[in-house]
């Protein structure tokens, strides 16, 4: 086989290959709950009710971008919106389909890669300089959206 | 034949050290790859939650937090109505708000979202649009990331010469970089403060905050003015902030005066209800 073949052969092998990551990639973007725990929300607005509840590690397809919310679908066909600051692109669903790859443990060994875990800190408890007991009472008080909403229009706010 | 033979086995055993040397060198690479990609990745939420945490537990261990049901509902409720409408609405952990029972005017955020407030700043509002202003300028360095940039470059640095095993492992050396980390973040909210530019930044965003929310962002101007006048009792971080005129100067031009509207004087209403309730 002449030189200038091969090379045909290895230069279209290649394109091929590149093609075939092309289409993968935009097959649809997955995205992934980067947040202890959120919702998948009627409309884009923080105060709309609830449709789906999720946490961390979820996975959802991204259908379109609103602002600064994503209108997404869960695996369960749930359709609604997301805010951005809730999740993170994965760039493709490429993650979701290759056998014994998890997002999670990529967040795992991001996590112990600079040493600020729950194991970690739980090393520091009850040394002197912290009091994780009184965070403890600042942690459990959260307030549920629809106090927040009921408090936002009893003082007229927006 | 024979030759040819020693020739092969020359040439094979010559090329298997030649790939164990490549498979050394590739893997000593990828080692310092995964060194240095671990120190110039920008920190995960989850990793921003948990410094923001053991921060919150060292602030905690400086001041005694006022543990008071009726001040905690309020002080949340009015933070979350105002994180709900930021650039930032969600974080890891989510936002929480909680007073801290000080005679100094100081305001805090740890990482990812545990806002503090004093009592000696709370005592200085007047009206929830005040309370609104403080906050909102709180939560718009979570927004922008503020505290996270206050861990020195050498220590992240440092994080980024152990490998992941060796940081998960939480070694003597390890969880000492861990503490000057809490360190580095505490020292700028409690001493140092964040630099002028990043509060100049902080009051306009709060501004647009304040105003995208329905709340009157002049109130910023007017806990400024109290600032002000009050600046033998504050606590050392405003020292770094510019100075309260200064800050006058830029916030001034870009708010009108507090409306005494209808929906102002409910919320004042309000605000001065709980404090009564809460004796604060």
């Amino acid at each position: 086989m002449a030189i200038n073949e091969r090379q045909c052969m290895r230069k279209k092998r290649w394109l091929t290959a590149f093609l075939l990551c092309v289409l993968a990639l935009a097959a649809g973007k997955a995205l992934v709950v980067k947040v202890q725990q959120t919702n998948i929300l009627s409309k884009p607005d923080f105060l709309s009710s609830s449709l789906q509840a999720l946490k961390k590690g979820d996975r959802l397809e991204l259908e379109e971008e609103t602002g600064g919310w994503y209108l997404v679908k869960s695996p369960s066909g749930v359709r609604g919106y997301i805010h951005k600051s809730a999740v993170e692109t994965t760039g493709s669903s490429l993650t979701g389909i290759m056998p014994g790859q998890k997002s999670a443990s990529d967040q795992e060994v991001a996590l112990a890669a600079k040493g600020f875990s729950e194991e970690n800190e739980k090393k520091i408890k009850g040394s002197k300089g912290y009091n994780f007991a009184d965070l403890e009472w600042v942690m459990s008080h959260g307030m549920p959206r629809a106090e927040v909403k009921g408090f936002i229009q009893e003082g007229r706010l927006k | 034949m024979r030759k040819l033979a020693v020739l092969l086995v020359f040439l094979l055993a010559f090329q298997s050290v030649a790939f164990s040397i490549n498979l050394g060198k590739t893997l000593k690479t990828l080692n310092k790859v995964k060194k240095v990609s671990a120190a110039v990745r920008p920190i995960s939420e989850e990793e921003e939650y948990y410094i923001g945490r053991a921060v919150a537990a060292n602030i905690l261990s400086r001041y005694p937090l006022l543990k008071n049901e009726i001040l905690s509902r309020y002080i949340h409720l009015a933070g979350l109505a105002l994180a709900y409408r930021s650039q930032r609405p969600e974080t890891f952990g989510g936002y929480h708000f909680a007073v801290l029972d000080s005679d100094e005017i100081n305001a805090l955020s740890a990482p990812g979202g545990i806002i503090f407030i004093t009592r000696g700043l709370l005592q200085i509002c007047e009206n929830e649009d005040e309370l609104a202003a403080v906050l909102a300028h709180e939560i718009s360095h979570i927004v922008a990331r503020d505290p996270i940039k206050a861990i020195k470059s050498e220590r992240m640095k440092g994080l980024g010469a152990f490998t992941a095993g060796e940081l998960a492992g939480g070694g003597s050396e390890v969880m000492e970089l861990f503490q000057n980390t809490v360190l580095d973040i505490s020292g700028t909210l409690l001493q140092k403060g964040y630099s002028r530019t990043q509060e100049k930044d902080a009051d306009l965003a709060a501004l647009g905050l304040l105003d995208t929310c329905g709340y009157e962002a002049g109130a910023m101007l007017q806990m400024l003015k109290k600032l002000e006048s009050s600046e033998k009792k504050k606590a050392k971080v405003f020292s770094a902030h510019p100075s309260c005129a200064k800050r006058i100067e830029y916030v001034g031009p870009q708010v009108k005066a507090v409306s005494a509207s209808g929906a102002f004087a409910t919320r004042e209403a309000r605000f001065r209800n709980t404090r009564s309730k809460s004796g604060v």
